[in-house]
């Protein structure tokens, strides 16, 4: 599939250290990758250029006790930069090894089925529109750990999205790919889910997926293949996450917790003497930094050997 | 107004004053003022030029140090070092260290807000190190560049993790076969805009 956004990509021995999407004029860039903060430097040429010192010629300066100085002259030379193909000139002349591509690689594709779930017309929703499109690059994010958004397109189907980039790494493709044919078969690993951090979000992101109304089903293409992830698989997972958790209980006493941090997932540390990270709801978040450095009773359940999910705090 | 009420020369010559080391103003256009500051110079920045003798001998190798001492339109006061070029005799002592690290304070301490250089030569890292930035992002991206290809292809690096030329060691810099600042000369690397902002 071939997309007519140039992707300006620098190269260091072979390997891709930046890739962004740009814009011909050069006004507007988002950043796919950026391994060695090419990144200011990238908008620092196209605001404000480069201006370059160039030895133009000696003056000659005589002293009163006859010594003379040759006083170099630089003249200033100074590249502006207003398009692509001048940011690739100015970038290939400086030493840096880099190419703008227009060829795009399919990581795997989402397509959504439901009522109202139709691309063209409306059909969809603005919202329901935005969550597919967020999981869909939330799950390619996650799967690997990165925190650039791949390039997401539309296609008309039922509701298509197509998430590609520059360059795909095989493992996290893989990876999902593991995820969705253990969830279109509603079985999921539960050592995984409590271990792997990349698992329980992927799984996560899907669960969250299903918030949208209508929809029916997700089948993701990928590699060649195809799994379909139905909204009855997504149940399966909930109730069994809930039954596992239920059935892990614990209920600890904590003198002194001795950090609180994380405020956007709402979790803490507590230390016994080991640390445990303990998550929990927003309200309990705010209840247990309200007992921070006293002695409080936690009760929930262990998500994994190193965390727990509270569902009771108190001051003891 | 006068030249010399951006610094005097009496300033300048004790910035270069210490040890055995003495300063002589080389005399040079028209008298400013009262004062001959010895320098061509205009309402708004003071050109002067400096011999830099231990005893008899000078320490320099090119003739003299040239600084420029400016007001800009905004009132800000800057420090232009022009040449400064130590004959290799005096060189590897820290001569210059020693000497910028003095300069920076008593700039820092006549109303100086900022020194700036053009950087040639091996003046690009020994600059840089004594704590010059590179005026442009592009130009640092460009050193760190080279050096990382100078590390893969003449001290065969591995494991390269610096992340930054400010994280890299003297010796980093050197090898038998061909030091940095030789690699870059080779490349033709020259003439880069540094500064350093001396007002806290």
């Amino acid at each position: 599939m071939s997309h007519p956004t140039p992707i300006l990509k620098i190269m260091f021995d072979d390997v891709v250290e930046f890739e962004a999407i740009v814009s011909e004029d050069v006004k507007h860039f988002r950043v796919l990758k950026d391994l060695m903060n090419y990144e200011p430097m990238i908008k620092e040429l196209i605001t404000q250029g480069h201006t370059k010192n160039i030895l133009s010629k000696e003056e000659e300066i005589v002293f009163e006790d006859g010594s003379v100085y040759k006083k170099p002259i630089y003249d200033q030379q100074h590249i502006s930069i207003s398009s692509l193909s001048e940011l690739e000139t100015f970038l290939t002349t400086n030493g840096f090894a880099c190419i703008v591509d227009t060829a795009l690689q399919r990581a795997f594709t989402v397509i959504a089925d439901g009522q109202d779930i139709g691309f063209g017309g409306n059909i969809i929703s603005p919202s329901d529109r935005s969550i597919l499109m967020q999981s869909a690059a939330s799950l390619y994010k996650v799967a690997n750990s990165s925190s650039y958004d791949p390039i997401i397109s539309e296609e008309a189907s039922s509701y298509k999205l197509d998430v590609s980039d520059a360059d795909i790494n095989p493992e996290p493709v893989q990876f999902l790919k593991r995820i969705v044919q253990d969830l279109s078969t509603s079985t999921f690993s539960q050592e995984l889910y409590a271990n792997d951090d990349r698992y329980k979000k992927s799984i996560e992101i899907i669960r969250e997926t299903f918030r949208v109304k209508h929809l029916d089903s997700l089948r993701f293409d990928i590699d060649g293949e195809s799994y379909m992830v139905k909204r009855d698989a997504i149940a399966f997972i909930r109730r069994s996450v809930a039954s596992w958790m239920n059935s892990s209980k614990v209920s600890i006493e904590v003198k002194d917790p001795k950090a609180f941090n994380d405020e956007h997932e709402f979790s803490f540390k507590v230390y016994l003497p080991e640390a445990l990270t303990v998550k929990t709801s927003q309200s309990l978040y705010k209840k247990a930094l309200r007992y921070k450095s006293k002695t409080m009773k936690i009760t929930g359940s262990y998500i994994s050997a190193k965390t727990i999910y509270a569902d009771s705090i108190a001051l003891l | 107004m006068p030249c010399h009420a951006i610094i005097s020369d009496e300033a300048i010559k004790d910035i270069f004053a210490f040890g055995n080391f003495k300063a002589y103003i080389q005399p040079h256009g028209n008298p400013c003022g009262a004062e001959r500051c010895g320098a061509t110079h205009s309402q708004s920045s003071k050109s002067i030029f400096i011999d830099w003798k231990e005893g008899e001998q000078s320490l320099l190798q090119h003739c003299c140090i040239h600084n420029v001492y400016c007001k800009m339109h905004d009132g800000t006061k800057k420090v232009i070092y022009h040449r400064i070029t130590i004959h290799p005799n005096h060189r590897k002592n820290g001569l210059v260290k020693k000497l910028h690290y003095r300069s920076e304070k008593a700039y820092k301490e006549l109303g100086f807000d900022t020194i700036s250089l053009l950087a040639i030569k091996d003046g690009v890292i020994a600059w840089h190190r004594l704590g010059f930035a590179f005026d442009q992002i592009a130009d640092e991206q460009r050193i760190f560049r080279e050096f990382r290809q100078y590390y893969k292809d003449i001290k065969s690096g591995t494991g390269f993790e610096f992340k930054s030329l400010s994280e890299v060691q003297t010796h980093d810099f050197f090898d038998n076969q061909c030091s940095f600042t030789d690699w870059l000369a080779a490349k033709g690397i020259a003439s880069i805009s540094m500064s350093i902002r001396i007002k806290p």
